[in-house]
């Protein structure tokens, strides 16, 4: 599905099964499509029971309640902001990202199946510059649910939800090409500018 | 679904767009009859333009009136074969566009465009644009619509999809080689004027309740809220920052290839970063620097 089934179910994914089959209940009285009279409107609500169904099947399905918290948790605990849970090193997968080669990093990284908090923020970044915006900030969500104090994953959902993602992203690219022997030369030539002017920062040339 | 890519006015640089808005227009009068004019969008010149100052050819002006300017000569540019497919792309995608409302409207419309569609004119019989590949993905766009499909993106990126590869068939007609990039920025232009398109339908669609899928991807929006007016609001503050982050990574790729452009680069940075944001703020009910100065052209 293409909606996360714990926003659509309005739920945290630590949620027990009671919780979660109580707010299956509310949205179901909410939007059952006998309480809208109109065709269209009648036809929404049945599109969203769909969706509430299928958030709901994969929710119980997928070992939430204790299970899923347990491995969740799990995760959480292991995370670091440079290693991965799983153990997998991504240095590889990032290079091809930087090096534009989604589909090649995207066919790796569907190949892994321990899936942590790094495989879903550089799916997100994957996918939001494939297009795919709803997709990557649904993967963005889930790497912070996974590792919520990790400030990558937290500028990159604050700049996919305020629009600002490429280029904070090519501001980086070029700071990292400024070498320290770019700003030494810098210095150096103004330095020799300067001297005329009585100007001598570098006393050495 | 084209023509929201309009120039900012008394921009002294956009004297470019202006030539060769003129000259395709002019183009299609000659190739296509003089009922073909009126198929000319701001959208397919600023292609035109693309691919001219890609393709390292020079830009030639000749002075000329028109039946629009019948008294001041303007500047227009001297059509060549660059112009000549890019008029052959508009007529491929107002027959398409027209083939579309064809399937969407009712009665009086429906007759209209049925009529259009069979009018032995020009640029009705001769299609010199015309690839399968563009075809089944117009087919493919057509379908996930009658699915009523709820996910912009998967139906944006389609018509990305299309003026991506309408790039590439065009360039390969006119044997230009375009930097990659150029076809990664047409997919993502695709892809902002079909969600603009959306978002400025989407009031009228709602009223109509015709598709959108923007009332698909916020089903609850709907279903809570009553007021028409409010579920747009609600709709376009919601989604609004899809927009945003597409302006964002048209700038991005355009940096990327900006250097290939030469001396059409500040004329083509202007649209890029003057004309486009104005557009989406319009669309979302904001006002722009731009707008606020009245100065964009409508």
């Amino acid at each position: 599905m293409n909606k996360d089934p714990y926003k659509v179910l309005n739920i945290k994914p630590g949620a027990t099964k009671k919780e979660i089959k109580e707010a299956y209940n509310r949205l179901v009285k909410k939007y059952h499509p006998d309480y809208y009279k109109e065709k269209h409107m009648k036809e929404l609500a049945e599109q969203k029971m769909k969706e509430i169904n299928e958030a709901y099947d994969y929710v119980i399905n997928n070992g939430v309640s204790r299970q899923g918290y347990q491995e969740d948790s799990y995760q959480k605990n292991n995370s670091r902001s440079t290693s991965s849970s799983s153990g997998y090193d991504y240095t590889y997968i990032r290079r091809l990202i930087q090096a534009g080669r989604f589909s090649e990093a995207r066919n790796i990284l569907e190949d892994i199946s321990v899936r942590d908090a790094e495989w879903f923020y550089l799916m997100g970044v994957i996918e939001i510059s494939s297009g795919n915006y709803n997709q990557g900030r649904i993967n963005f969500e889930k790497a912070l649910r996974l590792d919520p104090e990790n400030s990558e994953y937290q500028a990159a959902y604050r700049q996919t939800v305020n629009g600002y993602f490429f280029s904070r992203r090519a501001g980086h690219a070029r700071t990292d090409t400024e070498t320290c022997c770019q700003v030494c030369s810098t210095l150096w030539c103004l330095d020799c500018c300067c001297e005329g002017s009585g100007g001598d920062f570098i006393t050495c040339c | 679904m084209f023509g929201y890519i309009r120039p900012v006015r008394n921009d002294c640089e956009n004297y470019l767009f202006k030539a060769q808005y003129c000259g395709l227009c002019k183009t299609l009068g000659k190739r296509y009859g003089q009922f073909s004019r009126l198929f000319l969008s701001y959208d397919i010149s600023l292609l035109t333009l693309l691919w001219h100052a890609l393709s390292g050819k020079n830009f030639v002006y000749k002075y000329e009136t028109c039946i629009m300017h019948p008294v001041n000569k303007r500047r227009v540019k001297r059509p060549n074969e660059i112009d000549q497919t890019a008029a052959d792309v508009s007529v491929y995608f107002v027959k398409k566009k027209i083939e579309d409302n064809i399937r969407d409207e009712r009665w009086f419309k429906k007759l209209l465009y049925q009529g259009l569609n069979k009018i032995p004119m020009k640029w009705n019989r001769e299609t010199l644009f015309k690839y399968d590949d563009l075809d089944n993905l117009f087919y493919q766009l057509e379908r996930m619509e009658e699915l009523k499909k709820p996910e912009i993106d998967e139906l944006s990126n389609c018509f990305g999809t299309i003026l991506k590869k309408t790039t590439r068939y065009a360039s390969r007609q006119l044997y230009i080689k375009l930097p990659d990039e150029t076809e990664q920025f047409t997919f993502f232009l695709g892809k902002l004027i079909y969600t603009l398109d959306a978002f400025e339908d989407l009031e009228r669609d709602l009223k109509k309740w015709h598709y959108n899928p923007l009332i698909f991807e916020n089903k609850e929006v709907i279903l809570s809220v009553g007021k028409t007016e409010e579920v747009v609001k609600k709709i376009k503050d919601k989604e609004k920052w899809r927009l945003y982050l597409l302006l964002d990574h048209l700038e991005y790729i355009y940096s990327l290839f900006n250097d290939c452009l030469g001396v059409y680069r500040s004329e083509i940075d202007g649209i890029i970063s003057k004309s486009l944001p104005a557009m989406v703020y319009r669309v979302l009910g904001q006002k722009s620097n731009c707008q606020k100065k009245g100065v964009l052209h409508e």
